[in-house]
């Protein structure tokens, strides 16, 4: 007896439906070989490995009827469907006898894979601090990084935009920066590189290293991919672009379009925002800022100078007080010492003296002062304050 | 009178009027009155075109 393939599947077919028809099983597995069929048919395969030995391979489709399924994991998890990824998947077990066996995938678990991302990031987050101390540390959960720690001097006019050509990212922000109500102007240059896919990575890379080396052409970095799908953000945490972003030596601000997740380079970077327009924004709002610094810090030096001169003024005119009160203190004492003298003069002057009733005696001429200068019988005269009498001495 | 800068003027003008306030000698004091008047007059004209610089620049500064 022998049997026909299809006689062989059919009973392959009914075997299996015997214990698998109806029912659903969780399986975790990982994405290989994704296809994507004309009219909307997923078709990968799923395997499992230890290290590189594989240890199991199934075909599995996503049928068009369940692809909102896709939609609603990259969505949620900002993760392209692609291969390479470690899934949990809810799937029946189907057997088609031409098509053989296959995993008919019905769901997929968005929140194993946000915890693997999670995961996958806290690993990458770990290993940047280790291998790049002096580029980047970690103290009370937050990363600081050389980019993120640069404090720019002046504004940051010449701006390097990393972007990908053609995109809705990099016409919003050229759009946004060239129109900014303010009337700013901006010397952009265009670096053009892949946002997105396997390719970007590498490709960021290679225009942040160009953008070093003509580093003195360029005040800042402008990161930006926008427009396209909220999905395939690996790029942006990738290990050596992080690295690379955490030691820039210009002020790198990214606007990569998460609208839910926060990547490794969001936090490398000296700024993050959401969107292209965003970091175009940045920029006007930086300039203006530095403008309104500028006019306070005017205003502050016109302000201290005025109370300077105010102080200077008053100290001139308490100095001018000073000089007047005394020069005229050394003057009025002088002039009252000659006051003094002349008060003294006066009542030295004889003519005084002989007013109040004293006598001036005279012997030959002489004024005697001492009773024992006078003999008896000797003539003296005697002056009065009105004339002198002569007169003979006694005894 | 050399030429002397703000400062300098009004130091020498602070050591003068110190000279007077320790009693000085009647016969050096019209010299030391007269030189004293220079120094003022030296801060007041610098003060002046400083206080006209800054009016200038209030000027401008509102303008703007």
């Amino acid at each position: 007896m022998h049997y026909t393939l299809l006689q062989l599947n059919q009973l392959i077919e009914s075997t299996l439906a015997q214990v698998f028809y109806g029912k659903t099983f969780i399986v975790l597995a990982e994405t290989s070989e994704i296809k994507k069929s004309g009219n909307g048919h997923y078709y990968f395969d799923l395997i499992e490995k230890d290290g590189q030995t594989l240890l199991a391979k199934m075909h599995a489709v996503i049928w068009k009827s369940a692809s909102p399924v896709i939609t609603n994991f990259e969505n949620t998890t900002g993760q392209k469907f692609e291969r390479n990824l470690k899934l949990m998947l809810k799937a029946e077990v189907r057997f088609h006898t031409a098509y053989g066996l296959q995993l008919q995938v019905v769901d997929i678990d968005t929140s194993y894979t946000l915890g693997q991302i999670a995961l996958q990031t806290q690993a990458t987050l770990q290993l940047l601090v280790k291998n790049n101390a002096q580029h980047i540390t970690l103290a009370d959960g937050q990363y600081f990084t050389t980019n993120n720690k640069l404090q720019p001097k002046g504004l940051l006019k010449r701006i390097a935009l990393i972007t990908a050509v053609n995109s809705d990212g990099c016409n919003d922000f050229l759009h946004e920066i060239n129109n900014n109500v303010y009337g700013y102007s901006y010397n952009v240059t265009t670096c053009y590189a892949l946002v997105q896919g396997n390719e970007a990575a590498t490709q960021v890379k290679q225009q942040l290293h160009y953008i070093l080396i003509n580093h003195k052409q360029f005040d800042a970095v402008a990161l930006v991919r926008g427009g396209g799908s909220q999905t395939d953000f690996n790029a942006f945490d990738d290990y050596d672009l992080c690295a690379a972003v955490a030691a820039f030596p210009l002020p790198i601000i990214a606007g990569i379009g998460h609208e839910r997740n926060v990547s490794i380079c969001d936090l490398m970077c000296y700024k993050s925002v959401k969107t292209p327009t965003k970091a175009a924004a940045f920029f006007v709002d930086f300039h203006l800022h530095a403008e309104q610094q500028l006019d306070n810090m005017y205003n502050r030096f016109i302000a201290n100078l005025d109370r300077n001169l105010i102080n200077r003024n008053n100290n001139l005119e308490n100095l001018e007080q000073d000089l007047i009160f005394y020069a005229q203190n050394v003057i009025d004492r002088q002039q009252h010492l000659h006051d003094k003298f002349e008060i003294a003069l006066k009542h030295l002057n004889p003519e005084k003296v002989l007013q109040r009733g004293y006598a001036i005696i005279k012997k030959n001429n002489s004024i005697i002062t001492e009773s024992t200068k006078l003999m008896p019988r000797d003539l003296v005269q005697i002056q009065l304050k009105d004339g002198i009498k002569e007169a003979n001495i006694t005894h | 009178m050399k030429k002397l800068n703000y400062q300098q003027a009004y130091d020498a003008l602070q050591r003068l009027i110190e000279e007077l306030e320790n009693d000085a000698s009647i016969d050096l004091m019209p010299g030391k009155i007269k030189e004293a008047m220079q120094l003022l007059q030296i801060c007041k004209n610098k003060l002046r075109d400083a206080n006209d610089a800054l009016e200038e620049a209030k000027n401008k500064s509102e303008e703007n």
